[in-house]
């Protein structure tokens, strides 16, 4: 191959430069400090409550095909928010990529102003001081290693990950595309109550992705990645090329199954995207607006008591990991649901006081979500189904939280008697959300991931196939 | 196509401000450069309760260059117009290639450009008052509705696209894009059951799309959507026929045809589609049509993203493939003419093969008589979006609207219907195509390679005579 190595001027390989860097860093942050200050005397003159938030973000990547590279990115941005909070909590949001002084000032002015044509809200406003500060732990998730980047190097990582994807199997021809990226994002906030917060992180990634083709001329894609705060945890370059591989040819030989009632193995790719689902319904927002099916369930058994899920925000070196919220709330561990039983919502400030509910630091979302593993292995797992559908991989859309209704596209095995006997694709699974979460038969012992929200293996009862 | 009166657009950056971006761009060599500059401002307010929920302003202002050298792209992108900063931008996008300084034409400005967004009333000068009064008869009427209706969260968020495109092949040309989007989410319960509707729409126009389709339709249709949907059965599932409601079933062809026609994918050769130019892709009935030119719809354009006028590309007809939609790149590289179809979502992105707005030419079949012939199928009227895998073309998508067809009528409505099918495999099963052509009220974006970017679909009433549907019955 003949990857060619255009290295970022931002790359500096000799030590003394990266001190330099570091100080950039510092003097950079100082202008961010310098413009939240500027946002926050102008919503105080104006006589409002308010928070600004200052964020900065330097990222490269490539693309890699068939060896070669295809594309090389780099940039450095910035920008800032500003929310002004009048009488009565009325309150708009204001945003600007132009962090000069005077687009800063224009942007605190603009929030100021359309906050007035909002309508008095009792639960609008700032979280109280009490709930607002840094969990403690270090975190560690701003890694030394971003100032020396070899750009070369990151590139090697995609293009030996897509060799060794093509090195799994004659019937892979050809390459959608590999790639790599690394990032630095800081971000600082501060809010006219006095509360002030920042965090800095770095984040590393890479992924391959190929195609398949067999002898009657049908494709099929195969990709796999992996992503980590520090360089040195990226999965190794054998597991993410055998694995993109793997998955380019395992659906060749596919038949769709008749259309009924079956049980379904759910591999933890796609577990982990039911999680997702949970995540949603039992979030603040949906909850207030009685848009879940898991809105007036606090307390009950709405799962299988084989399920916990567990919101964890201080895993250190963790992908969502952070000391607080968006706006400054605390970090803390959540138990979202302890054995089967919803225990609790994920909630902003807004939510938490609409609702009722204690404080758990969720303005900007979910943070690692876990579901705490069982003691069943795959081959376990797979006795267990004896005849039934494997789910390797979910397409598109087809979930309504609000009457909990999933219908998915899917792809994976027939399994009879707990042997795979065939690939299956084209073909849908349709359920409860309801019923599949009480539906949980039996989880898996699988190693966690490192992705934000992970889930091991699921056996579930309770969907229906949409096949011939 | 020119317009005489078209008002002038400012430019973001001087013509020679840009031969200097361009020609520090190809200092080290390669094809060709551009730069994109972009001021976008967007507003939105949602309106919940009875109440104003959010107000928003965001301002984004970047500068993109991109240096080609073969296959080979290197990119760059700042948040400030100062010089120093721009022609440093320049230089990390030409580290990709590694030869001589080339040389950029001198730009000239595109003239007679179309003017394809002209509004009555232009969004930038409507006060915020008189949004919040569209709001509320939003949400008053969708209360109104029913007493099941337990929540409504209406929205109207626009804004103003600015940019100015200048190219190392003298291409010099500015834009100003406006765009509205204005919807409705409803929430019903009835007992323990919950359903939701929604309804949405906008495009390239001003206030005066309100008086095209009233706060009022839109409530209703949201609201209407939702009751349907808590009387609705469960949906069988199993191989049957399917009839598109026309309009936004669309997204049939999006997924199933559009995206697998892009060029970039073909020139790599991994769509479904590659290499097939020529051939019978689908029934003699279809005919696929991607055009930037329809005037105020959310996907029409004057320009695209590198500067080049789009117009109207068949891209299938009576069945035979007759292109790609190419971006620059993709046509330099297969040896055809750009198709204006090089969009992107912004500065911080590259532009790539995009759809403007797609859909299936009308037919002659009446609509009516459509339903009529089918036994036992589905009609399928709103969705919620939908995928595709390119290279094996396989797509699905979630059908929020449906009912079932019993003996030539449609009946009573399901609830967590999916389509599912093979692109070439369902466009070979057209069976039928209504003469009532009709394109989505513009709500539509479309996600490629992490981008997202506004786009139009339609599609007259079609009969496919087969396709797998997902359901619990």
């Amino acid at each position: 191959m003949s990857a060619a190595s255009p290295s970022s001027p931002s790359s500096p390989s000799s030590p003394s430069s990266t001190s330099s860097e570091a100080s950039s860093d510092a003097a950079k942050a100082r202008i961010g400090e310098a413009l939240l200050e500027l946002a926050i005397g102008a919503l105080r003159a104006a006589g409002c409550a308010g928070e600004a938030g200052w964020s900065r973000r330097d990222e490269w990547s490539a693309q890699v095909r068939k060896g070669e590279v295809e594309k090389v990115e780099g940039a450095g941005t910035s920008g800032m928010r500003v929310t002004a909070f009048g009488p009565g909590n009325r309150f708009a949001t204001c945003s600007t990529s132009d962090t000069s002084e005077a687009s800063v000032r224009a942007t605190a002015a603009k929030a100021i102003e359309l906050s007035a044509f909002g309508d008095a809200d009792a639960w609008a406003g700032l979280p109280p001081t009490s709930e607002c500060g840094l969990a403690e732990g270090d975190l560690d998730s701003d890694d030394p290693a971003y100032a020396r980047l070899d750009h070369d190097r990151l590139i090697h990582l995609a293009v030996d990950a897509e060799r060794l994807a093509f090195a799994v199997d004659p019937r892979i021809t050809n390459s959608h595309r590999s790639g790599v990226s690394a990032s630095r994002s800081e971000s600082r906030y501060v809010s006219t109550a006095g509360v002030r917060a920042g965090k800095a992180s770095t984040g590393f990634g890479y992924y391959a992705t190929v195609v398949a083709q067999d002898a009657s001329g049908e494709r099929q894609t195969g990709g796999y990645g992996t992503s980590a705060r520090r360089l040195a945890d990226l999965k190794p370059v054998a597991i993410i090329g055998a694995e993109a591989g793997s998955r380019a040819i395992r659906g060749f030989g596919w038949r769709k199954i008749p259309s009924g009632p079956t049980r379904v193995l759910l591999h933890r790719d796609v577990a982990s995207s039911l999680l997702g689902l949970i995540i949603q319904a039992a979030s603040g927002g949906a909850v207030y607006r009685g848009s879940t099916f898991l809105a007036a369930k606090l307390g009950q058994q709405v799962a299988a008591p084989a399920l916990t899920v567990i919101d964890e925000p201080m895993i250190r070196h963790g992908l969502a990991s952070r000391p607080c919220d968006g706006e400054g709330v605390r970090s803390r561990t959540t138990s979202i649901i302890e054995s089967g039983r919803l225990a609790s919502f994920l909630v902003d400030g807004y939510a938490a006081r609409r609702l009722g509910h204690p404080y758990t630091g969720h303005l900007g979302g979910h943070t690692n979500v876990r579901v705490v593993p069982g003691s069943a292995s795959w081959d376990d797992l797979l006795r267990e189904l004896g005849t039934g559908l494997v789910v390797h991989q979910f397409h598109g859309f087809g979930v309504d939280i609000a009457s909990g209704t999933i219908s998915k596209g899917v792809s994976g095995f027939q399994v009879v008697d707990g042997r795979i006997t065939h690939p299956v694709q084209e073909v849908t699974i349709a359920g409860n959300l309801a019923e599949i979460f009480q539906g949980i038969r039996a989880i898996g012992d699988d190693p966690l991931d490192q992705t934000s929200v992970s889930s091991p293996s699921m056996l579930i009862d309770g969907f229906t196939v949409g096949g011939t | 196509m020119s317009s005489p009166d078209r008002e002038t657009v400012a430019h973001l950056l001087t013509p020679a401000s840009c031969e200097r971006l361009l020609s520090a761009a190809l200092s080290r060599g390669g094809d060709a450069a551009d730069v994109y500059a972009q001021r976008s401002v967007s507003r939105s307010i949602s309106y919940e309760e009875g109440k104003v929920k959010t107000a928003r302003e965001d301002v984004s202002l970047g500068v993109g260059i991109r240096v080609v050298s073969g296959e080979r792209t290197g990119y760059a992108y700042c948040e400030d117009l100062d010089e120093a900063t721009m022609l440093a931008t320049a230089r990390r996008a030409a580290l990709i290639a590694s030869g001589a300084q080339a040389r950029a034409t001198a730009l000239g400005e595109l003239v007679g450009l179309p003017d394809r967004y002209r509004v009555d009333r232009p969004l930038v000068s409507v006060a915020t008052g008189e949004r919040i009064a569209l709001l509320k008869r939003m949400s008053e009427r969708a209360f109104a509705h029913d007493a099941r209706v337990h929540w409504v969260s209406c929205y109207i968020a626009d804004g103003e696209d600015q940019v100015t495109i200048a190219a190392s092949d003298g291409t010099f040309v500015s834009d100003r894009r406006p765009m509205l989007r204005a919807g409705v989410n409803v929430i019903a319960r009835e007992g323990d059951r919950r359903e939701t509707g929604n309804s949405g729409g906008g495009g390239r126009v001003g206030l005066e799309y309100f008086t095209r389709r009233t706060p009022e339709a839109l409530a209703d249709e949201a609201a209407k959507q939702a009751m349907t949907l808590l009387s609705a059965v469960e949906c069988p599932a199993g191989a049957m026929p399917v009839v598109l409601a026309p309009a936004t079933s669309g997204i049939l062809i999006h997924e199933a045809v559009g995206h697998g026609l892009e060029a970039d994918f073909n020139r790599k050769g991994v769509s479904t589609y590659s290499g097939k130019v020529g051939e019978m892709v689908a029934s003699p009935l279809v005919t696929v049509v991607d055009d930037g030119t329809i005037a105020n719809d959310r996907g029409c354009i004057n320009v695209d993203d590198e500067g080049v006028v789009p117009g109207k590309t068949v891209l299938i007809e009576n069945g035979r493939l007759k292109g790609y939609l190419n971006d620059r790149l993709s046509a330099r590289l297969m040896g055809v003419e750009p198709t204006g179809n090089g969009r992107r979502e912004s500065y911080a992105s590259v532009p790539i093969p995009r759809m403007r707005v797609t859909y299936l030419a009308a037919g002659s079949d009446d609509p009516g008589e459509i339903i009529r012939s089918v036994e036992r199928g589905l009609y399928a009227v709103n969705f919620g979006g939908g995928s595709v895998d390119i290279s094996k073309g396989d797509f699905n998508f979630h059908v929020r609207e449906a009912y079932l067809i019993e003996d030539g009528r449609i009946g009573r409505p399901v609830r967590g219907a999916t389509l599912i099918g093979n692109g070439p495999e369902v466009l070979r099963r057209v069976a039928k195509v209504g003469h009532d052509l009709a394109l989505s009220d513009g709500m539509w974006t479309c996600g490629k390679d992490g981008q997202g970017c506004p786009v139009g679909q339609g599609l007259p009433t079609t009969l496919i005579s087969e396709m797998t549907v997902g359901g619990r019955a």
